[in-house]
């Protein structure tokens, strides 16, 4: 039923699209109400509660979960980007980067980087929507792979960031349902919160420690960094606010988007991953069995089906908006922007929607396919696209807006060494080189990114006013 | 202890992360006040 609903949605949404406004940014039609849930639904997703649970349940709660960093990154974001962001009046980051500094090379760069980093987190969240399609209907690993990949693409595809919207407000609905049901077996088995803290601290202990059951305090500290960061540059989060109705509506959403992604995960993680270390912890082989295990336990099939449909729907709200960015890098920045407007070729705006919707599907297809081997933790995953998006952006977005003097050069430097340093750490850590494990790919990648902003801004001019009047 | 958590894990579970929306909450009812004045 939830399955048809988001197909339904997708049809209705899709009667709306008759620009790439309408198709990307929704129009910029977005109330208070509206934003705050997109911006919720785009952040929480599948792996936020499936692997969540599954890594407090193994590390402990306070350490695993650096609500600190998710609120200061979200405060950066108020105070220094959402407001200029959406008076700039762009669609993407990419619109960002080339018209804040004046440059097409930067401009194509970025579209290729959030394309590079989006199918990559798309294919994540494609795997954690499939773990949950395969015990939620009883199918194989490769069916749930293809039968949630084909309904969020053909949604996508066809309604926008509208059906994206309206899918949201259904998941979110869905996410909270599904969490919520699991309250009342719990509490009469093994009490409230602070109940369950004190229990699993006994069971574990270290559990409620900063450092967890087994982390050092500068791996803690690193772990802070990479979500403040993401916090801080998440493009399917900061999209969103080109599509608030205006300024004042893109700020005064993220308190409320930060006050409701704590209060979420302060049940749906850290609660729920006490509960599963104290209930099913000597069950399971793996620790991502831990949620659908303890839902099997705790309720009847019908209301596991319900709860398992809810985490479905936080792996579907994150992987549409991903699937989205990625079409829009490559339909609206790189062949709109980059190719098209530079040579003078003029197209209609059904033209570049059709492109648009090709461009998804194929996104969807390759990520699809690449979701099908087995591979690590989905944290993990999440983790390296946020660390290659964080340093490729989050210095030209934050001192980009805030700070004039910065060149056109020192972004691109900048951004390109920043991206170029992140990965090869990361290629270091996947062929097991001791040397690259103690420290997060993101750590480096954002030493090289400032020193390089800092220091090529010195050496170079700023860009030329006639750019700089839409920001400052 | 806090609600089951140490004094340091509470402070940086929900302490600071509760200042830091306190204070935008305080500044987005501001910048309703300014368009108000407008």
């Amino acid at each position: 039923m939830y399955l048809l609903v988001v197909v339904i949605i997708g049809v209705a949404a899709s009667r709306f699209q008759r620009t790439e406004e309408d198709f990307w940014v929704a129009g910029r039609r977005f109330g208070l109400g509206i934003l705050v849930i997109a911006n919720v639904a785009a952040i929480m997703h599948g792996g936020s509660i499936l692997s969540g649970i599954a890594f407090t349940g193994a590390f402990g709660g306070p350490a695993t979960t650096p609500f600190l960093a998710f609120a200061g990154g979200i405060a950066v974001v108020f105070f220094w980007i959402a407001k200029k962001l959406r008076r700039s009046g762009g669609f993407t980051i990419p619109d960002y980067m080339g018209d804040r500094f004046d440059s097409m090379t930067l401009r194509a760069w970025s579209a290729c980087v959030v394309a590079f980093s989006s199918i990559i987190y798309l294919i994540a969240q494609i795997r954690g929507m499939a773990f949950i399609l395969e015990s939620l209907l009883d199918i194989p690993f490769l069916w749930g792979v293809l039968l949630g990949t084909v309904i969020f693409v053909f949604y996508v595809a066809l309604g926008g960031l509208l059906a994206i919207v309206w899918t949201n407000i259904a998941q979110f609905i869905f996410m909270w349902v599904g969490l919520l049901i699991l309250l009342p077996p719990l509490l009469e088995r093994i009490g409230g919160w602070t109940s369950v803290m004190t229990s699993v601290e006994v069971v574990s202990p270290g559990w409620t420690s900063l450092t967890g059951t087994g982390w050092t305090g500068l791996y803690m500290i690193s772990w802070f960094i990479v979500w403040f960061v993401a916090y801080s540059t998440r493009i399917e989060f900061v999209t969103k606010m080109y599509a608030a109705r205006d300024d004042r509506v893109a700020r005064q959403s993220l308190p409320w988007t930060a006050l409701l992604i704590i209060l979420f995960l302060l049940y749906g993680i850290i609660y729920l991953g006490a509960a599963a270390r104290l209930l099913v912890w000597d069950q399971i082989g793996s620790p991502d069995q831990a949620f659908p295990v303890m839902v099997q336990m705790l309720l009847s099939p019908t209301m596991a089906a319900i709860a398992l449909t809810g985490i479905a729907s936080a792996a579907m709200s994150t992987t549409d908006s991903l699937l989205l960015m990625s079409g829009s890098a490559i339909a609206h920045d790189l062949l709109r922007k980059c190719h098209d407007e530079p040579k003078g070729i003029v197209r209609d705006e059904r033209y570049y929607l059709k492109v648009s919707r090709i461009t998804i599907v194929v996104i969807g297809a390759i990520a699809c396919l690449c979701a099908l081997p087995d591979m690590a933790l989905l944290l993990q995953i999440v983790s390296y696209a946020v660390a290659i998006v964080g340093s490729a952006f989050f210095f030209p977005l934050v001192f980009g807006l805030n700070v004039r003097r910065i060149s056109s050069e020192a972004a691109l430097a900048s951004s390109i060494g920043g991206v170029c340093v992140t990965v090869a750490w990361i290629i270091a850590v996947l062929l097991g080189q001791t040397w690259a494990k103690g420290l997060h790919p993101i750590i480096p990648g954002l030493i090289t990114a400032g020193t390089l902003m800092l220091v090529v801004t010195l050496r170079t001019s700023p860009v030329k006013q006639q750019a700089l009047d839409k920001f400052f | 202890m806090i609600l089951g958590l140490p004094i340091d894990s509470f402070i940086l579970l929900l302490g600071l992360p509760a200042i830091i929306i306190a204070v935008m909450f305080y500044y987005s009812s501001k910048i309703k006040s300014e368009k108000e004045d407008e």
